[in-house]
């Protein structure tokens, strides 16, 4: 026996209820069954279907025309009661557009963040060579790793040419400095995804003096149309001929650029032949992977490579997916702004604490007024109303309230949208009517407010008895009292929280400005230099102190902020080589404590001066020589190589310097003097003039080292980088703060005014009883006031637990006093009590026969 | 006075006529045999269950069928109430249809 079509079964029990459904499925059946043992099933599959569709109009009759007539009817009084409780309404809708503009702009950052490079279709197997701190690697080992690596499909160098010094680029008689000029190896569009418009993407980079234009780039030059096989002048010196063009690169990159040349070219762009300069690690690169390829081993076939070609103090090189680079950058030599993964929580988590006080304001301002609404409720019941009616007529106005805020919202974004940029230092516009999956995100955002704000007030309205609402004139507020008073207190602690967070932040970071570095980081340029070039640092040393700008000069192989390198040390009294302890180092030139300014605090004057490239001598800070535990340790003997090769003595002690950020503990720390492998040079300038300053020291440099880029940077500029994406967190966490307890003490408000209206008659009453203005003040008042100290009791160990584990990314921290608690505590008391007596003085004051008159 | 609705009133004439065998497939069939153009499942559900809600007819479940994919007939049987209101219309109908003899329709 054949049955009838399983979808039409679907459908018919989708329209009915069970009851009905059973009925005309058996009914349908029946006839279906008649049908095709006369006429075969062809035929009674069809009419099962015709059947179906004729009847639909009689099965939906009745819900929908009612459905429309109720929806019609909950609209109206939606509307009318928008347009009576104004301040009710206002509260409301700006309470929760502001919320919802919050959320767009987070929700925007968090989406622009996340999306960092995963537009490359390779993005999952396309990786960065990095070392612990730094992003470049040299020419010769990726040739290296090209040639030899079966996992890797292609490799790919990069430089950012333009950098540090724009270029000039010209057609004709048009001329202009370019600042993202990028040189790129040949597979380079086989790594990263760009759509092109004019070009092979396979070919565009194979020769030498080719380059690829950007969309916008090519029409500034070369107008509209295909400007292939044209040429393009470079600096004045190669022509460059143009093989590509490619669609604008979206901003969302870790690199962007507006031409690029080809990396082949390298050794003329710099007039230097990097092919065998395992030194010069400059140049980012990345590697495209097969798939299932093991990462690990080919991290260690690369230090590998490293150890053989360079022998030791090679710093370990590993590699990370191209989409990890925004959210997980290293500290130097990124190309574009850095992110910080911990970051988007923190703002999803204000995202949510934001909506979380809008909704509150919005269930409390509504459950209040549904007592006020109870009778059109009771009349409701009485006629008939089912109670998921009821509970579906206060959601549906929740969403409504909530649909008229999207519009609001979306405005209100777009119009802080500027100030939120230059805080986040997003480089994008705001775009939301074309970024569907924002306005869906968004819309749902909205409606689930709705859902959660709508359905307490919905259920308790609907849970009301009617005999009770009309035998009573007031209805007495147990039961909703209670949640809304849990609600107040939520807000309480949410405001309460966010001002103790937000001192606690702004403290940190004050502290961390102001702390005492032990070093000078002032007025300091620092030059990169690669330590093939060390070898000519007497000379430029030299050259550069004949300037007379220059304060002090010294070599350094590590930033005083990046930690240095980690090695084992041997100290006077350690034959076993099995001895010693793990210390960090660095080298420097005995100059370095002039230029950086630390102090020392015990030195040999004699045992520096002896020191050179065959007598190692050491600087221990104040940790490590206490550490060392060794009595009067100058003139102690001390080495960082095993072979004792290096072995010197100790020269002095310096006083303790912070050389890594202050998330980190001073550990023992040394600097080794004598050899000159230096990575870069740290000018302290004694001239206030930076541009004159730069200009001199460039051309010195040029006139040393020919044709080798001038790149440089200034200390405090690093410096402030460390702790940059902290001191945009908090700002935008002050701003973000502000509008929560913004919108709690908007709620407050509109509760109080109703609180005030429905005891406009006890207030009255009580003046008349002789009640002074302070005694009804505080009547309206207490309960508040009560609910502020219950939520400092809630509010003050979260915070101390949640800014604690803040707290320990720093190893050097303020101390949370109690002191810090009870300001914010008091920030509140004070706000809700303005906010309080906005209506409440008003009410006290007011004459008491206006409202007993009547009675 | 007793309100039926037209369709309501051939429905519930379907049901007295078929005495026991009263339900879905049968109504329909009668119902569109009485009046000569076909009647959907959808049709006659809305009045039926007028019909019952008003109290004219009382509903019955009969024991599974397989033809029915295992299910069992709602079978409708009609009540005094539906009786009585059957021949107060046929009374109405008639006294009308004679006081207005004159427009007879041949």
């Amino acid at each position: 026996m054949t049955r009838p079509p399983k979808i039409a079964e679907i459908l018919i029990k989708a329209c009915q209820n069970d009851d009905d459904s059973y009925q005309s499925l058996g009914d349908f059946e029946e006839v279906f069954n008649d049908i095709s043992n006369e006429e075969g099933v062809i035929r009674a599959h069809l009419w099962y279907w015709s059947q179906l569709i004729k009847s639909i109009p009689d099965f939906f009759e009745t819900s929908i025309l009612w459905g429309f007539t109720m929806f019609k009817s909950y609209l109206k009084i939606a509307y009318r009661n928008l347009l009576k409780n104004k301040v009710y309404s206002v509260i409301n809708i700006a309470g929760l557009s502001i919320g919802l503009a919050c959320t767009i702009l987070i929700l925007y950052y968090v989406k622009f963040e996340t999306s960092y490079d995963k537009y490359h279709e390779n993005a999952d197997r396309t990786y960065r060579i990095v070392q612990e701190n730094w992003t470049g690697v040299s020419v010769p080992l990726v040739t290296a790793i090209k040639s030899d690596f079966p996992e890797v499909e292609a490799a790919v160098m990069t430089d950012y040419h333009s950098r540090n010094n724009k270029k000039l680029f010209g057609y004709g008689e048009k001329r202009f400095y370019e600042d993202k000029f990028l040189l790129a190896g040949d597979d380079f569009f086989r790594l990263f995804s760009y759509q092109f418009l004019y070009g092979d993407p396979g070919t565009a980079l194979n020769e030498p003096a080719s380059v690829v234009l950007t969309e916008s780039t090519s029409r500034k030059y070369f107008g509209e149309g295909n400007p292939v096989g044209k040429v393009l002048s470079y600096e004045n010196e190669m022509n460059l001929i143009v093989t590509g063009v490619v669609k604008d690169v979206q901003q969302n990159s870790h690199f962007v650029f507006d031409l690029l040349g080809s990396f082949n070219n390298i050794n003329n762009y710099y007039k230097w032949d990097y092919s065998d300069q395992w030194g010069s690690m400059n140049f980012q690169s990345y590697l495209l992977l097969f798939d299932n390829s093991s990462i690990e081993a080919v991290e260690n076939r690369i230090n590998n490579i490293l150890k053989e070609k360079r022998g030791e103090y090679q710093r370990h090189h590993s590699l990370q997916l191209i989409t990890d680079i925004h959210l997980k950058p290293k500290t130097r030599g990124e190309y574009g702004r850095r992110g910080n993964i911990l970051h988007i929580y923190y703002y999803i988590a204000i995202t949510f604490v934001i909506l979380l006080v809008a909704s509150i304001n919005f269930t409390n301002l509504a459950t209040a007024h549904s007592l006020k609404r109870a009778r059109e409720v009771g009349l409701k019941k009485v006629f008939g109303a089912k109670k998921y009616q009821l509970v579906k007529q206060y959601m549906g106005e929740a969403i409504l309230i909530s649909c008229i805020s999207i519009p609001a919202a979306i405005f209100m974004s777009k119009l802080f949208y500027p100030y939120f940029k230059e805080i986040t230092g997003l480089p994008v516009d705001l775009i939301i009517i074309n970024n569907l999956n924002l306005v869906i995100m968004l819309i749902g955002i909205a409606l689930l407010a709705g859902v959660i704000s709508g359905s307490y007030p919905g259920f308790f309205a609907s849970s009301l008895k009617p005999v009770k609402i009309f035998r009573q004139r007031v209805i007495k507020q147990s039961g909703g009292m209670s949640l809304r008073n849990v609600l107040l207190l939520v807000q309480f602690t949410i405001s309460v929280f966010a001002i103790s967070c937000l001192l606690i932040v702004s403290g940190q970071i004050t502290y961390i400005k102001n702390k005492d570095l032990g070093m000078d980081k002032d007025q300091i340029l620092i030059v990169d230099l690669s330590r093939e070039l060390s070898d000519k640092y007497p000379v430029i040393k030299n050259e550069l102190s004949n300037l007379g700008i220059i304060k002090d000069l010294t070599g350094i192989s590590n930033l005083p902020s990046d930690g240095g390198y980690y090695q084992t040390a041997w100290w006077e009294g350690q034959e076993d080589p099995d001895e010693g302890e793990m210390m960090r180092w660095m080298w420097a030139d005995k100059d370095y404590f002039n230029t950086f300014g630390t102090h020392l605090l015990e030195f040999d004057e004699n045992l520096i001066n002896s020191l050179n490239e065959n007598n190692r001598g050491y600087i221990l800070n104040e940790t490590a020589a206490r550490y060392i535990g060794l009595e009067n340790p100058v003139g102690k003997s001390f080495t960082n190589r095993h072979d004792n090769s290096d072995r010197g003595k100790i020269v002095g002690i310096v006083r303790d310097f912070h050389y890594k950020s202050l998330h980190h503990m001073l550990e023992p720390y040394y600097i080794k003097i004598g050899g000159i492998s230096f990575y870069h040079l740290a000018i302290k300038l004694n001239t206030g003039d930076m541009s004159r300053a730069l200009d001199q020291i460039g051309r010195v440099w040029n006139e040393t080292f020919p044709n080798r880029p001038f790149v440089y940077s200034f200390f405090d500029e690093d410096f402030e980088r460390m702790y940059k994406s902290e001191s945009r967190m908090s700002k935008v966490f002050n701003y973000f703060s502000f509008i929560a307890i913004l919108l709690a003490c908007m709620g407050l408000f509109g509760l109080t005014a109703f609180v005030v209206e429905n005891k406009t008659k006890e207030i009255g009453i009580r003046k008349v009883l002789g009640s002074s203005v302070p005694g009804i003040i505080k009547s309206i008042s207490m309960d508040f006031i009560l609910l502020i100290l219950g939520a400092n009791v809630l509010a003050w160990p979260i915070a101390y637990y949640l800014m604690n584990k803040w707290l320990v990314n720093f190893a050097y921290k303020i101390d949370i006093g109690i002191v810090t608690f009870i300001s914010a505590g008091l920030a509140v008391f004070i706000l809700a009590i303005i906010t309080i007596s906005v209506r409440t003085v008003k009410a006290a004051y007011m004459n008491p026969v206006d409202v007993l008159r009547y009675e | 006075m007793i309100l039926l609705s037209r369709s309501e009133e051939i429905i519930l004439l379907a049901i007295w006529k078929l005495k026991d065998n009263a339900y879905g497939v049968t109504i329909r069939e009668q119902v569109s045999n009485d009046t000569g153009h076909d009647w959907t499942f959808g049709a006659i559900y809305k009045p039926l269950k007028q019909l019952y809600s008003k109290g004219f007819v009382v509903k019955t479940m009969s024991e599974p069928f397989s033809e029915r994919g295992g299910r069992s007939k709602f079978l409708y049987n009609i009540t005094a109430k539906g009786e009585k209101a059957l021949k107060q219309i046929k009374k109405i109908n008639e006294s009308v249809w004679t006081k207005e003899s004159r427009l007879a329709f041949d």
